[in-house]
């Protein structure tokens, strides 16, 4: 196991001396993204041009599959109808009449196509799924890795319908990429852990740097939420800070074209990036707060770690009940009031003019939250976890194909095709 | 016992005063199960059946435990819908529910017809309509135009352009709203009655007045056929019909919506109390503004009525759930007693707490115990109301008639009753009025307005702060006390008999920190040369008949060594004044067969006042202090600092996180000790709360004052507190009533410690040593000292040195020790 390491180690050695040259060496297509401080705030700039996020969390899960019993697949490769398209992309169908069938008038239409006419421009995804052996080595029981990215795929949702992609790492969120165990959590003070999780990430921008759709990489799933993430972030606030910075720093040596966002849960630990992560570019945010909106926390993050502010997960924390459905209307208006706010603080919206953009959660329900992937169920403390899509999916029988679509989803069509 | 009494009751008391806080993680499970049964029978069984009204009802319990209102009241509505069906309005398990649920409907605004989701958030309400519309329209085209997923869109929809100013579009989409929900139904449909509500709203906004009246009385109508009778909607509704009424000068129709809806809410009441705990009971009354109907038609008997059941209720009823656990003879109300008394102890002591914590999970722990012991709290005192009240009955007091005061009084003596409503100024406008309800035994009832609160709490304020000043001129004070004179007391005092001579006051808001004595009539007299006053928190306080066992004992504190360590006064002045003071009471007493006991210096300590069982008279000679202005700390420390020297310059606006500004816990007497522990506030630290020498009002609250008949609190300030409700002061005043004192003496304001104030004091004592009561012995004490003092010394002076007592009671103010 050391041996292998070390090879590793020296494997990862030759690659940063190899990459330290040739930094412009680079395909014409990918974009040149950047942050840059304005006199009225923070800015994201795609090709020189301001650009403000419209993005959803997009991982359509197939009703039946899940992480926990090692069944989830990649839908990124999911075609199981077998006519070589991509299923959820392009052949998922609106249940109008939401009566479960497949009507005359409901058409294949395709997520991408739904996106798109939602107003979406960015998606965020993580770039697990790998092809990269060693990567696969970390994880030989956790998730089905054996397939290489389907980088033709995100290429036709940039250059067919105008989509971005939010490149992830979990650095360590959930062991994915310490190789930790479970039990165990990720330790940002083991060395080894240290070194598996900056080798995965810089296999992913290896893998994506030069990607045309390529937007941003963000590090981490709000790993400090300790009791979700299974990382000792919050405990060792400093380690991982410290962390953090490292891989920020390698990335840059990496890439030169692509900011990079480090994604915390709310404003925890900001007063520590301050101080042991300077390098960060943007300042992710996964947050469940809904006042409406996120209230003080743009003035917070401008005042203790001064970035740009991308929230990188939001919506209703739990839809509630009435009259024995769920509301829709709780949970649309908390998206956008949720969006509204980013919009007043986005360097052309007001002060601070720290937001760069929002990223709704999710795109799809997820029916394998609750460790019964076959059952559509309510959450535990609250949570109502699988109820959380944009689009639902119906009584189950059509995943991954049927999507209804839930007020939320024509909300952000008002709110992002206005313009 | 009924089973479902049986199961309304393990649920009322099912939170054994022993156990903590259910685990959360535990709770989610039930909850879920929970759920998930229910949804299984709902599918078996269908709705209507009491087996899955009783899921729903406990899936409501696990809800409200969780602390998630807003998801437990659907399910309780639902299961009282089916209860109400199967077992009738008279079964003790509805009207359980009812109660209940019309408590938790004061903490969820939820209901509140027009009330969204979220609140409507004006800076983007044009962009909110135009997203809203979207939505609407293309949800119509993809589910078809009779999807009932389009009802509440359509009612967002109504709401908005409601909040925009657009009421005929909002009215145009109420219709159509009103219109799918009954297509295809028959029977009550209590969704339309909201919508119904709504439309009245709408039409009375665009000035249709008989279509607003027409809309709530349908809206009514379905309520009582769906609805149990004493359902806080009904009474609601009946308020909001009763106004259209009056507007429409249709005065009969209104009075009797004004009757109807007191008697409904005098029977939710009934029910509240029975199981709710103080910040609850607190809750329910501040969301009724029980005064406006009656008060604007201007039916003085029903206003009559409605303030004697609601003014003071809920420190009424604190009062009587402790005296009855108190006296009676099974322990678990004395351990219920008691453990209220520590926790509220530990919580004190955790709040104190609070600076200096930096590191986060030990914030997060703190903020959870908080809330544990704040639960623990409110869970022992719906114990105690439910042990006390609940098992009588409904509580005495609520059953209470104007023509029960009336005959509590004498010929001579009228009782006021203030009330702060709001005046209809037609167009849907109100403006808060103060008015008063006059209570004779042989001239009735009268109602008088007295005008705007803006303006009359503006020369209260006025008042407030020229009694204070030093430097205030006789000219500038003598046109405020005739001005506050017009104001308040000329129009009562145009309906009181010649006859009349003593004025038991009743006050409300602002109107308790004048003391009417100090008024001056136009010819320049003070009022107290035409009237003697005395003060209650409510009419009924003259009912109080209880009678003290007390033994003939004066317990004295004076003179408290305010720094024991040697260390430089920081904020409390010594008081050597009350030294003597004390000596010549303890003098007068044991002269009068009194058994005295005197604490001074270091052991006027507050752990020695805790150890005190109820005196007969109880005297406190020191500081009191309230930490003034909501949301305001100390700068330095970040603690509830009283402000006494002229601190309030220095005070910020209290940072978003920390504590809300309590006035039962930022006002309070200084005891021995105060100033060291204001000195270690200041490093950072702080003093164990049972001995820090800050007798908090709330600690006050639970000293052993049952058979108490008079505390004297002749320091400066002792008077002061918040005055928000109708529910007197709180602070002192309301600390020392809670432990069960009978008559208080105190002050409005701070008062020299020199000559007068000792001398007053002796002579109070001789009148009531002579067997006067305490508001006869204050009243012939203040008009000889005031009239003294306003010719040797001026109008200021006799005002700010003798004018600042007032006497308190609880109980018939003219009686004299009912010993």
């Amino acid at each position: 196991m050391a041996l292998k390491y070390r090879l590793r180690l020296l494997t990862a050695a030759t690659v940063a001396a190899v990459c330290a040259l040739p930094y412009g060496a680079k395909t014409a297509l990918a974009a040149q993204v950047s942050v840059e401080r304005t006199s009225t705030g923070w800015q994201l700039l795609v090709d020189g041009k301001p650009y403000v996020v419209k993005g959803v969390n997009y991982t359509p899960f197939k009703i039946g599959e899940s992480p926990h019993n090692n069944t989830l697949r990649d839908w990124m490769i999911i075609d199981d109808d077998g006519d070589g398209r991509i299923d959820a992309a392009f052949q998922s169908w609106v249940d109008k009449n939401r009566n479960d069938i497949r009507d005359d008038d409901e058409p294949a239409v395709g997520d991408f196509q739904l996106l798109k006419e939602m107003g979406a421009n960015t998606i965020r995804i993580f770039h697990h799924p790998s092809g990269d052996p060693e990567i696969i080595a970390l994880h030989p029981n956790n998730l089905d890795l054996n397939h290489p990215p389907n980088k033709e795929l995100l290429r036709r949702l940039h250059a067919d319908y105008g989509i971005r992609v939010i490149m992830g790492d979990f650095l360590g969120a959930y062991t994915v990429g310490s190789a930790a165990a479970w039990r165990d959590g990720t330790d940002y003070t083991d060395p080894v852990q240290r070194e598996n999780m900056l080798k995965s990430v810089e296999a992913m921008v290896r893998e994506f740097k030069d990607e045309p759709y390529l937007l941003m990489w963000t590090l981490g799933n709000a790993n400090n939420d300790a009791a979700t993430a299974k990382t000792n972030a919050a405990q060792q606030p400093k380690a991982f800070a410290e962390f953090v910075n490292t891989v920020v720093r390698r990335i840059h040596e990496l890439d030169t074209d692509h900011p990079v966002a480090l994604v915390n849960g709310d404003t925890d630990l900001l007063p520590v990036y301050a101080r042991y992560a300077p390098d960060i570019d943007i300042l992710g945010i996964n947050t469940t707060r809904y006042q409406p909106g996120f209230g003080s926390l743009w003035q917070e993050a401008a005042q203790v770690y001064d970035k740009p502010v991308l929230i990188t997960s939001y919506g209703p924390p739990a839809m509630r009940f009435v009259d024995g459905r769920f509301d829709e209307i709780y949970q649309y208006r908390v998206h956008v009031a949720g969006w509204r706010d980013i919009a007043r603080h986005t360097a052309d919206g007001g002060l601070p003019g720290n937001a760069i953009g929002g990223v709704a959660f999710e795109w799809l329900d997820a029916w394998w939250r609750d460790y019964r992937p076959l059952e559509h169920n309510l959450g535990k403390h609250g949570w109502h976890a699988e109820w959380q899509g944009i689009a639902a999916q119906g009584g189950g029988d059509q995943s991954l194909f049927l999507r209804q679509l839930r007020h939320v989803y024509y909300a952000y069509q008002a709110l992002w095709t206005e313009d | 016992m009924d089973r479902r009494l049986i199961a309304v009751v393990s649920f009322l008391l099912i939170a054994a005063p022993a156990a903590a806080v259910t685990d959360p993680a535990e709770l989610a499970d039930d909850i879920h199960i929970t759920r998930n049964i229910l949804n299984a029978q709902l599918t078996r069984l269908g709705p209507d059946q009491l087996q899955v009204a009783d899921l729903f009802h406990e899936l409501g319990r696990l809800y409200e435990e969780k602390g998630e209102i807003s998801a437990a009241l659907p399910h309780y509505e639902s299961a009282l819908t089916v209860y109400y069906a199967h077992l009738g309005v008279d079964h003790p398990l509805v009207r359980e529910l009812i109660g209940h649920l019309a408590e938790l409907y004061a903490r969820d605004s939820r209901t509140i017809p027009g009330m969204g989701p979220l609140p409507v958030d004006s800076r983007d309400l044009a962009e909110e309509i135009r997203v809203a519309r979207h939505i609407y329209e293309r949800q119509k085209e993809a589910l078809g135009d009779d999807h009932p997923q389009l009802l509440p869109l359509l009612q967002e929809r109504a709401r908005l352009d409601y909040a925009a100013g657009d009421t005929a579009n909002a009215r145009a989409l109420t219709r159509e709203l009103l219109e799918r929900q009954r297509a295809g139904r028959t029977g009550p449909l209590p969704a339309a009655a909201f919508t119904l509500q709504m439309l009245g709203d709408l039409a009375y906004r665009e000035g249709d007045l008989a279509g607003a009246i027409n809309a709530y009385r349908e809206a009514l109508g379905i309520w009582e056929t769906s609805r149990p009778e004493d359902h806080r909607t009904i009474a609601y509704c009946m308020r909001q019909l009763g106004l259209l009424y009056h507007e429409a000068n249709e005065i009969n129709e209104a009075i009797d919506m004004a009757k109807a809806a007191l008697e409904r809410e005098r029977r939710l009441l009934s029910h509240i109390l029975s199981f709710s705990s103080e910040q609850q009971r607190l809750a329910h009354i501040t969301a009724y503004e029980p005064y406006t109907l009656s008060a604007n038609v201007g039916d003085t008997m029903t206003l009559a009525r409605s303030v004697l059941l609601h003014k003071g209720l809920v420190l009424e009823s604190l009062i009587e759930d402790i005296r009855l656990a108190a006296s009676g003879s099974d322990p678990e109300h004395q351990r219920l007693l008691h453990k209220r008394a520590l926790t509220k102890q530990r919580l004190m002591q955790l709040e104190m707490s609070e600076d200096g914590i930096i590191d986060e999970d030990a914030r997060q722990r703190r903020r959870l115990i908080l809330l544990g012991l704040q639960e623990d709290i409110r869970r022992t005192e719906q114990q105690l109301g439910y042990s006390g009240a609940g098992t009588r009955g409904a509580r005495r007091f609520l059953k209470v008639e104007p023509s029960d005061i009336q005959h509590a009084l004498d010929e001579s003596t009228a009782l006021i009753e203030f009330i702060r409503y709001p005046m209809a100024l037609g167009e849907g406008r109100f403006e808060d009025h103060y008015g008063a309800v006059i209570f004779t035994l042989d001239d009735g009832l009268h109602w008088v307005q007295l005008g705007p609160a803006d303006r009359i709490d503006a020369h209260i304020r006025r008042y407030q702060q020229m009694v204070r000043h030093k430097d205030t001129r006789d000219t500038d004070l003598r046109y405020n006390l005739q001005r506050l004179y017009r104001l308040l007391w000329l129009p009562i005092d145009k309906s009181l008999k010649w006859r009349i001579e003593r004025i038991i006051i009743s006050p409300t808001h602002r109107i308790n920190f004048v003391s009417f004595v100090t008024l001056l009539t136009p010819r320049g007299e003070f009022l107290n040369e035409h009237y003697a006053f005395a003060y209650v928190t409510s009419g009924r306080d003259l009912l109080e008949h209880h009678r003290l066992d007390m033994t003939k004992t004066l317990t004295i504190f004076a003179q408290p060594l305010f720094s024991d360590d040697g260390g430089e006064s920081a904020v409390f002045e010594d008081l050597p004044g009350t030294y003597t003071e004390a000596q010549a009471v303890a003098q007068l007493a044991a002269a009068n067969g009194y058994r005295v006991e005197l604490f001074t210096r270091e052991k006027a300590s507050e752990e020695n006042l805790k150890q005190v069982h109820s005196p007969a008279i109880l005297h406190i000679a020191t500081h009191g202090f309230f930490a003034g202005q909501p949301h305001w700390r100390h700068a330095t420390t970040g603690s509830a600092v009283p402000l006494l020297k002229d601190e309030r310059a220095a005070a910020q606006p209290l940072p978003a996180g920390q504590t809300a500004f309590n006035p039962m816990r930022d006002s309070g007497l200084a005891m021995a000790k105060a100033d060291k522990t204001i000195r270690l506030w200041q490093q950072g630290l702080s003093e164990p709360v049972r001995n820090d020498g800050l007798l908090t009002a709330e600690e006050v609250s639970l000293l052993d004052l049952r058979e108490t008949w008079l505390v004297v609190l002749p320091a400066c300030d002792t008077g002061l507190g918040d005055a928000q409700t109708g529910e007197g002061v709180f602070g002192l005043r309301r600390g020392f009533l809670q432990a069960g004192a009978r008559n208080l003496i105190m002050t409005l304001w701070s008062i020299p410690d020199a000559q007068v104030t000792p001398q007053m004091v002796r002579e109070i004592y001789s009148g009531i040593f002579r067997g006067e009561s305490p508001a006869q012995a204050l009243a012939e004490t203040q008009k000889k000292w005031m009239n003294t003092l306003r010719e040797t010394q001026g109008l200021h002076a006799a005002v700010k040195k003798a004018g600042a007592f007032i006497v308190i009671s609880q109980g018939p103010a003219y009686v004299k020790d009912t010993k």
